[in-house]
């Protein structure tokens, strides 16, 4: 019986089949500078309501780090018309789930609703960006909850510290060289005033981004964001002028302790130019090429054939300011830190003296696309996507063009690139040690 | 349109008419609530008993394909590790395609193939689907194991053990399991170093040819394809795979729970946060009539960040970045769980409290607010989830290997609207135990086990690997003269000691 009736389905589904390849979406400014985005898909009935705010770690006083993940938990405590406590249970009253994550660079709070609820979204965002409720009391309980989720996220867990270990070593004046979660003892030392002063520097509507993506009615959702969010006031114009870093050009070497771990690491660790900048492109390609599947050069190599790591990879870690491009590697029985070094560096000498392979890059290409397809798969990914690209790179259209600067990049140029950056007297080479290594 | 049944389902959202001007002190109220449909996967199943599930979706021009085996529980006993091994050594070449021929097409095509015991998936572009659905047929039915990628792995195994040695998290996670459920249950059970030595590449296999076969076995597949013809070359790929016998299998009876609430502490001296999980055996099955109640109850209880734990532990007290509680559901046995993750001067009152919210949650009938919202959450839950294809795919998978009434999904929201405050209350009694249950401690004893103690709560030791040990002897405030390091040294010595008992 079911056999006989899939045609007509088949035929049934073909009708119905849209191209959603291209991410169509809209974009304009409120009069005080909010930048909106809306990203109409109707598939399923449900929405993502979501502000990214331009503020992370690099843009705190130095002297009071972990201020913007900080703010990151303070602004569920609630707002003028949503008491404290009631954030969370209003959304999930309502079907929903939120959440917000903070990286050097930015803030970013969203919600996901069933469609018939997007007015609410747009209420509770427009009330955490107008009014919230920055008292002692929730700054009080936040302390307390972020220093356990340092604890859980850092201290216990192992190889817990091996970016802060690599950012501090990296960078001597740029803010980068700090972490994200920041310093406990700053947290502890800041008044209530100072975090007052911070909400009302950073969170105003001309250092905001809102997406609201789904099954919306455009003309509908205008009028909203309209109501709810256009009354609010703009902020005074945030000027940011970050240190520059020297280039690096004598090799580092550091060392670091953890008691949370038996086997060591070692990493690799490169100074790397914005994700904005087109060499950041290519040193994706080169991590894909180093790392991704079980046939990429140092998986191949190291852990398979010659069976002397237990793991081993690349990380671009690119951020708004700058990269850090990172090889790392856990030795397997008696192989040294050095030895995965030496082993790591005949690869990138390589890409530096050789093109890489016809059929590699070919194969890295169609990773790329296949990783592109997948990326937009979600409502709560493309809303994710809309607004990093505007705010952080500057153009939304990279949500369906950034591949064609991927299928742009040549052997050539990935040569150029592996030469320009990867070199041994650019680097920071990390000992990751077990604590009970310490002498 | 028979093909396709859609079932529309009335959510049960308020709706109301058109908003007047706006009042942003008012919460604004939802709009109608929308209509949503659950569709069924095409199913098909081959004369081997391979059942074939097809759910399409040409959202993006990308497929999925999944295997998964419905299994009995495995026990590994002595040979444990010789699952893992065997999952590790898989998709690695095929009796005629080479380790290396093989490893570089699926790179080539940008595309992901994995193979673990309990299933596989492929993953790819719709123009390279049909090469990996061979690919993986053959990987499945066919795969290359040899003696050199056999010591490989085990070698890898081995490290990874001893990697998660001082892993609070890991060791919580193995010891919690082993006590709860017993060391030779198959829930229970865990790979040592000693166990992984025992497995021999013939283990490996015999492993492969008992358990890798099509009975009961789905395949499920997904997005941009034409259901006839993908099946027909499913059928192509896996009409030879032979079909195995019928097995029974007998399972272990696991631990009872205690008696009265005790406390297993784990002591982990490098650790700054203690992992708290109490946990006691429960039999719940989704098909069991209780099964939306206790989903309810767990969500007011611990399941979400407005839970009576979270708001205790994280939010009043700031003990936590996250309490929570879990009720399992199995065929043969699960867990009810609550825990946290907290600094260690809090632990004895994280215990404390974490009772004492449950005891509440038992005593008293939860506030309708509280049930409302918890319902809400599921059905919006439910709705959120119909954005990924893979969801319906999962629903019929569920359904079969579950013995759920065919109904179960069409029905779910209206069950789970059900739910009353006397529901909730009987099955908080009858599922959830702070009594007859064990407090699984892991964490720095020389600064938390005084504490515990004084909540007069028995306490048992164990060791990391869950063997019972005597209390062992907490270092004392640094005299003087001795540093830090040298303390640490003869701790660590002293802790060897105790350990080496029961290493077998």
């Amino acid at each position: 019986m079911k056999k006989c009736l899939c045609s007509l389905a088949t035929l049934l589904m073909i009708t119905l089949t849209i191209s959603a390849q291209e991410v169509k979406f809209e974009e304009y400014d409120l009069s005080n500078g909010m930048h909106v985005i809306l990203h109409q898909d109707n598939t399923a009935p449900v929405v993502t309501t979501s502000v990214m705010y331009h503020v992370g770690a690099k843009d705190e006083n130095p002297e009071r780090t972990g201020f913007a993940h900080f703010f990151e938990h303070l602004l569920f405590e609630g707002t003028k018309n949503i008491p404290k406590g009631e954030w969370f249970t209003i959304v999930t009253s309502n079907g929903g789930s939120n959440n917000a994550n903070t990286t050097d660079d930015r803030t970013y709070y969203y919600e996901v609703f069933p469609s018939n609820n997007v007015e609410l979204g747009l209420w509770m965002e427009s009330e955490r960006l107008l009014h919230p409720v920055i008292n002692q009391d929730g700054v009080d309980t936040q302390n307390e909850v972020v220093k356990e989720e340092k604890r859980l996220r850092v201290d216990n867990s192992p190889y817990g510290k091996f970016l802060e270990m690599i950012k501090v070593n990296m960078f001597k004046k740029h803010p980068y060289k700090g972490t994200t979660i920041g310093k406990m003892a700053h947290l502890d030392a800041a008044t209530l005033e100072e975090f007052q002063a911070f909400n009302k520097k950073f969170y105003i509507p001309n250092n905001a981004v809102l997406v609201v993506a789904g099954d919306i009615d455009v003309a509908a959702v205008k009028v909203m964001i309209e109501d709810y969010f256009g009354p609010i006031p703009r902020g005074e114009d945030i000027v940011r002028n970050f240190p520059k870093e020297d280039p690096i050009t004598e090799p580092m070497r550091a060392k670091a302790y953890d008691p949370n771990i038996q086997i060591p690491a070692v990493m690799a660790a490169y100074r790397t130019p914005s994700f904005k900048e087109r060499d950041s492109y290519v040193l994706s390609m080169i991590s894909t090429y180093l790392s991704d599947g079980k046939t990429s050069k140092l998986y191949k190599k190291i852990v398979d054939d010659k069976k002397m790591a237990l793991q081993v990879g690349a990380i671009d870690f690119s951020q708004e300011d700058y990269g850090t491009y990172i090889l790392y590697g856990l030795p397997l029985g008696d192989v040294s830190l050095d030895d995965l070094v030496v082993e790591m560096d005949e690869e990138i000498a390589k890409l530096q003296n050789e093109l890489i392979s016809e059929r590699d890059y070919q194969k890295i290409q169609n990773k790329f696309e296949n990783n592109f397809v997948s990326s937009n798969s979600s409502i709560e990914g493309i809303a994710n996507s809309l607004a990093r690209y505007y705010m952080l790179y500057g153009d939304v259209n990279l949500i369906n063009n950034e591949i064609d600067i991927y299928r742009s990049i040549t052997r050539e140029e990935i040569k150029m690139v592996a030469n320009k950056y990867l070199n041994a007297n650019q680097r920071l080479v990390l000992e990751y040690l077990p604590e009970s290594d310490k002498e | 349109m028979k093909t396709k049944l859609y079932i529309l389902i009335a959510v049960f959202f308020m709706s109301l008419g058109v908003n007047a001007q706006i009042d942003r002190s008012q919460q604004p109220k939802p709009g109608p609530a929308p209509k949503i449909s659950l569709e069924k996967p095409q199913e098909f199943e081959l004369k081997n008993g391979l059942k074939i599930l097809v759910v399409e979706n040409h959202k993006l021009p990308r497929v999925s394909f999944n295997i998964a085996f419905d299994r009995e529980p495995v026990l590994e006993g002595e040979k444990a590790g010789v699952t893992a091994l065997l999952g590790a050594m898989l998709a690695n070449g095929t009796t005629t395609i080479s380790k290396d021929d093989f490893n570089e097409e699926i790179d080539f095509l940008g595309a992901r193939l994995n193979i673990g015991f309990g299933g596989g998936s492929a993953n790819s572009l719709t123009k390279y689907s049909n090469r990996m659905l061979e690919l993986l047929a053959d990987a499945t039915m066919n795969p290359l194991l040899t003696e050199e990628e056999f010591q490989k792995e085990k070698e890898k195994l081995i490290e990874g053990i001893k990697s998660d040695a001082k892993s609070v998290d890991a060791i919580a996670g193995r010891a919690g399991g082993a006590l709860a459920y017993g060391k030779h249950h198959p829930y229970g059970e865990f790979v040592t170093e000693e166990s992984v030595e025992a497995v021999t590449l013939a283990d490996v296999k015999a492993y492969f040819e008992k358990y890798f076969t099509p009975n009961n076995t789905y395949l499920v597949i997904i997005g941009d394809v034409n259901t006839k013809s993908v099946v027909k070359l499913a059928k192509k790929h896996f009409k030879n795979w032979e079909k195995a016998a019928t097995m029974t299998t007998e399972i272990v009876e696991p631990n009872t729970n205690p008696e009265a609430l005790e406390i297993n502490f784990i002591d982990m001296p490098n650790a700054v946060q203690s992992n708290i999980s109490l946990t006691s055996n429960v039999k719940l099955k989704m098909s069991d009539p209780d099964y939306h109640a206790v989903l309810i109850a767990n969500k007011i209880l611990g399941g979400g960040f407005n839970s009576y734990l979270n708001m205790n532990l994280r939010e009043e007290h700031g003990y936590t970045y996250g309490a929570r509680s879990s009720v399992g559901t199995d065929k043969y046995i699960s867990r009810f769980r609550a825990g946290a993750a907290v600094r260690n001067a809090v632990t004895d009152s994280a215990v404390v409290e974490t009772i004492k919210e449950i005891k509440r949650f038992q005593n008293e009938p939860v506030e309708a607010d509280a049930l409302a919202n918890a319902k809400a959450k599921y059905v919006g839950d439910f709705v959120l989830a119909l954005e990924r294809p893979s969801t319906i795919a999962q629903y019929a998978i569920n359904t079969k290997v579950n013995e759920l009434p065919e109904d179960f999904y069409a029905t779910y929201l209206e069950k789970i609207n059900a739910v009353t405050i006397e529901d909730v209350n009987r099955v908080a009694n009858l599922y959830f135990t702070a009594d007859k249950a064990r407090i699984v401690v892991v964490g720095k004893g020389s600064e938390v086990v005084e504490n515990l103690e004084k909540t007069g709560i028995p306490i048992n030791y164990f060791d990391t690997f869950a063997n019972p040990v005597e209390k062992p002897e907490f270092s004392k405030p640094i005299p003087e003269g001795v540093t830090a390091a040298t303390i640490l040294e003869s701790y660590i010595v002293a802790i060897l000691e105790v350990l080496k008992p029961s290493m077998q």
